[in-house]
């Protein structure tokens, strides 16, 4: 039977929005996108817990994330993993109307006008000047810096979005420089 | 208490073998994966809307690769060291109900800024299409010798 994803993708078009709304227009919009930037800061500092859930995903035994002692005895606080640092601004999902904490900018490679209906990510590089801690609040400062022409995949055609990041922690100390693509595409159908 | 045994900068030899393992990505992994990273794009919880991208199940996260080839590093040197870069590009997706395989070599050791440093090699291959599904380089720093 026949997929038609087009109609799968529409019919989730609310869910993918979870990061951010896709903005649709034409190549020629999307240049005009670059230099673009956007603002997130964590609705809440670092948690140990988040911390611990992460290495239990990856099976990290990282002493620095298991003994407390021996982190605080060497940094003062338990490390953040690095791998982490996005995770934390995650839009929520459903917060009371009234509560106002945190600031969770939609990921502004979402908001670039393209014509693709669906996103990929493909490539990310951080560079990293600090370590940063359970109980650190980040912010990020995000921009929009490359969008290529269309290029043809084996997903299906479309455009690779480039964003930088800069991570600052409550200090105004900078963590972390980000760059990421991500790949803006038409899902390819089947017969394609 | 546990003895751990990490490599020194002073031990390691460009072409050390650092990591050689396998993963399943069974379905629950993938779900561990939005629950430890939050992430709700629908491509890692929703097989239906995976299957509309052209992937075969819901799959693995950005976050996920950064997480794994972070461990590779610090499962061979330690919690001492730094990361201080990591890139890394995603090929092929992972989906749910697959394996992986992971490989890291130590590609260059040098000193830079004073900093002992030394560049890493991982990738991540999905064993069932005996494809690259991310490649990474990872630059880190050694604690000072004094320390």
């Amino acid at each position: 039977m026949k997929l038609d994803k087009k109609k799968i993708l529409e019919k989730y078009r609310e869910e993918a929005s979870f990061h951010g709304k896709l903005d649709y227009g034409t190549y020629e919009d999307a240049l005009k996108f670059v230099g673009r930037t956007a603002k997130s800061e964590m609705e809440d500092p670092i948690d140990l817990f988040r911390v611990k859930q992460f290495c239990e995903l990856v099976e990290d035994a990282n002493l620095a994330y298991w003994d407390e002692e021996f982190a605080k005895r060497k940094w003062g606080a338990v490390p953040c993993p690095p791998a982490m640092l996005r995770v934390f601004v995650m839009r929520p999902i459903w917060r009371p109307k009234y509560y106002k904490k945190g600031r969770y900018s939609e990921w502004i490679a979402f908001k670039v006008p393209l014509p693709g209906d669906t996103v990929i990510n493909v490539e990310n590089e951080v560079t990293y000047h600090a370590r940063f801690f359970v109980g650190d609040k980040l912010t990020a400062e995000e921009k929009v810096v490359d969008v290529s022409e269309e290029k043809d995949t084996a997903l299906g055609k479309g455009h690779f979005i480039t964003t930088v990041a800069y991570w600052r922690n409550q200090r105004g100390e900078l963590v972390a420089e980000e760059r990421n693509v991500i790949f803006r595409f038409k899902s390819r159908d089947e017969d394609d | 208490m546990t003895e751990f045994k990490y490599k020194t900068w002073d031990e390691v030899e460009e072409g050390d073998v650092i990591a050689e393992f396998e993963m399943d990505i069974t379905f629950r992994k993938v779900i561990q994966n939005v629950v430890a990273t939050r992430d709700f794009f629908p491509g890692h919880h929703n097989p239906e809307y995976a299957r509309a991208q052209g992937v075969e199940n819901i799959y693995l996260n950005t976050f996920f690769y950064a997480g794994l080839i972070d461990r590779v590093v610090t499962d061979a040197f330690g919690p001492d060291v730094f990361i201080k870069r990591r890139k890394f590009r995603m090929l092929v997706p992972v989906p749910a109900e697959s394996k992986i395989a992971v490989f890291g070599r130590v590609r260059r050791k040098f000193i830079i800024n004073g900093k002992r440093t030394v560049l890493v090699d991982v990738s991540i291959l999905r064993r069932d299409r005996h494809a690259q599904a991310c490649v990474a380089e990872v630059l880190v720093e050694f604690p000072d010798a004094s320390t």
